[in-house]
């Protein structure tokens, strides 16, 4: 069965009209299965400061299978491949419902930020050092959302502008710099596949 | 003139020929059969049910109408059978054709009510014929009421003594803005809507917990994420455990009655 198109276009109006919840989500390459999602840091946190870049790949049959995500930019996080991005949360596994929605989810991202489960690791590095090394997870987590997830340092106007006048997708433009941690040439070279 | 048993016999022959035919989409000759069983036994409503159907799938409305009108008169005030029901159905697809939207909706809604009764899969279908005609009929008025409001503020403004792109003044305009309330979509208030489709509700089905669903998105929730409440997650056995929630389907049908625009969602 193919994704339900509606529900999707429905979600992102709600998102839009909804400002106080703080995410946001936008479309890449205009297709409404490609999806990129910002999530802030959550406050007195290591990730306050930080907008986390989330890419959401809806596969056929959503809502009735979870949406597919990741984090683009690099996370110091115990739940989080430091590597890939990979996410280990389990509504985005075998506890999703097709009640919850890209937003209920982004927002359990944001709360998965506040509340590491070391137990259920997805990185057994930054786990490990959660609960052996806190103080030096916390800095490192500090320090990974200023280099990485700084919407100002990682994807500055000028850096936008600058790959959209190349033709590209302002979204796309973005989240590829995000990605490159605002590398502008490898940022172009992720877009250029 | 009585039908004898052997004419009934034949004629039963000829509409299960007929209905061969029409299943492998040869409507043209599915008609043939029907009135040559017609010719034998001419009150049995069924087939000029089946007749009408052949010639709806021809676009033969002309037909459609006549057959729907000679089947209502067999089935008289009784919309309980199947064939009413259906006769009902091509009246009111008819009706929609000549333009006659009152009509249209008339019928439409007393096949909607029998098949709902019924829980014939055709429901749905008609649900959706019913949608459509009130959705273009408010597209119509609609249009109707804009160019009458446009031609309102033309000669108010001439009245003021205004030029036509001048702004009328706040109380006017607000005055304007009440009188299209109609006319202008919105969101649907959200507990009309499904929290799986996020569309108004067609057929919505209380689960166990209380809470609603549209039910063909619950089935397929069921079937392929898990036999449990979205929401609250407790179990849900299977399709028997759900209920159709009557009072919110009547409570949607007036709210799509006083905002007409909501239809296009239920299509």
């Amino acid at each position: 069965m193919a994704v339900d198109l509606g529900r999707i276009q429905k979600e992102l109006k709600e998102i839009e009209r909804d400002t106080a919840s703080g995410v946001t989500v936008h479309l890449k390459n205009n297709s409404l299965q490609h999806l990129t999602g910002y999530v802030p840091g959550p406050k007195d946190t290591p990730y306050e400061g930080g907008l986390f870049a989330v890419e959401i790949n809806l596969d056929n049959g959503y809502p009735f299978v979870p949406p597919k995500m990741r984090f683009i930019n690099k996370v110091w996080h115990p739940n989080v491949s430091s590597q890939s991005g990979a996410i280990c949360l389990d509504i985005l596994k075998d506890q999703w419902s097709p009640a919850l929605t890209l937003k209920t989810a982004l927002l359990s991202l944001q709360a998965l930020l506040s509340s590491p489960q070391p137990d259920d690791p997805q990185d057994a590095v930054v786990a490990k050092q959660y609960i052996s090394d806190h103080e030096t997870y916390k800095k490192t987590a500090k320090y990974w959302t200023e280099a990485f997830a700084n919407p100002n340092a990682t994807a500055p106007e000028e850096k936008i502008a600058k790959i959209v006048e190349m033709g590209f997708d302002r979204a796309a433009a973005i989240s590829a710099l995000q990605e490159a941690g605002g590398d502008e040439n490898a940022a172009l070279e992720k877009l250029l596949g | 003139m009585t039908t004898t048993a052997a004419d009934r016999k034949a004629a039963d022959e000829l509409k299960a020929e007929g209905n061969a035919l029409f299943t492998k989409g040869k409507y043209a000759a599915a008609i043939e059969k029907y009135t040559e069983a017609v010719t034998l036994s001419p009150d049995w409503p069924v087939l000029y049910v089946n007749r009408g159907m052949a010639a709806r799938k021809k676009g033969d409305w002309e037909r459609v109408e006549a057959d729907a009108s000679l089947a209502l008169g067999l089935v008289g005030g009784s919309s309980e059978s199947r064939e009413a029901m259906k006769a009902h159905y091509l009246m009111g697809l008819a009706m929609g054709q000549r333009g006659q939207h009152e009509r249209s909706t008339h019928h439409l809604k007393k096949a909607l009510a029998a098949a709902r009764e019924a829980n014939d899969n055709i429901k749905d279908e008609i649900w959706r014929e019913l949608a459509a005609a009130n959705y273009s009929n408010w597209q119509t008025e609609t249009a109707a009421r804009k160019s009458t409001n446009a031609t309102l503020r033309r000669q108010l403004l001439e009245l003021m003594g205004k030029r036509q792109d001048e702004p009328l003044p706040a109380e006017w305009e607000s005055l304007f803005r009440a009188a299209a309330w109609q006319d202008t979509a919105s969101e649907a208030p959200s507990q009309f809507t499904c929290p799986l489709t996020m569309e108004i509700f067609r057929d919505p089905v209380v689960a166990p917990s209380g809470r609603s669903y549209e039910r063909t998105a619950l089935l397929e929730h069921l079937k392929k994420v898990g036999k449990f409440d979205p929401i609250t997650r407790q179990p849900i056995a299977g399709e028997e455990a759900l209920v159709p929630n009557v009072s919110l389907r009547a409570a949607i049908e007036l709210y799509l009655e006083e905002h007409p625009w909501g239809w296009a969602e239920v299509k």
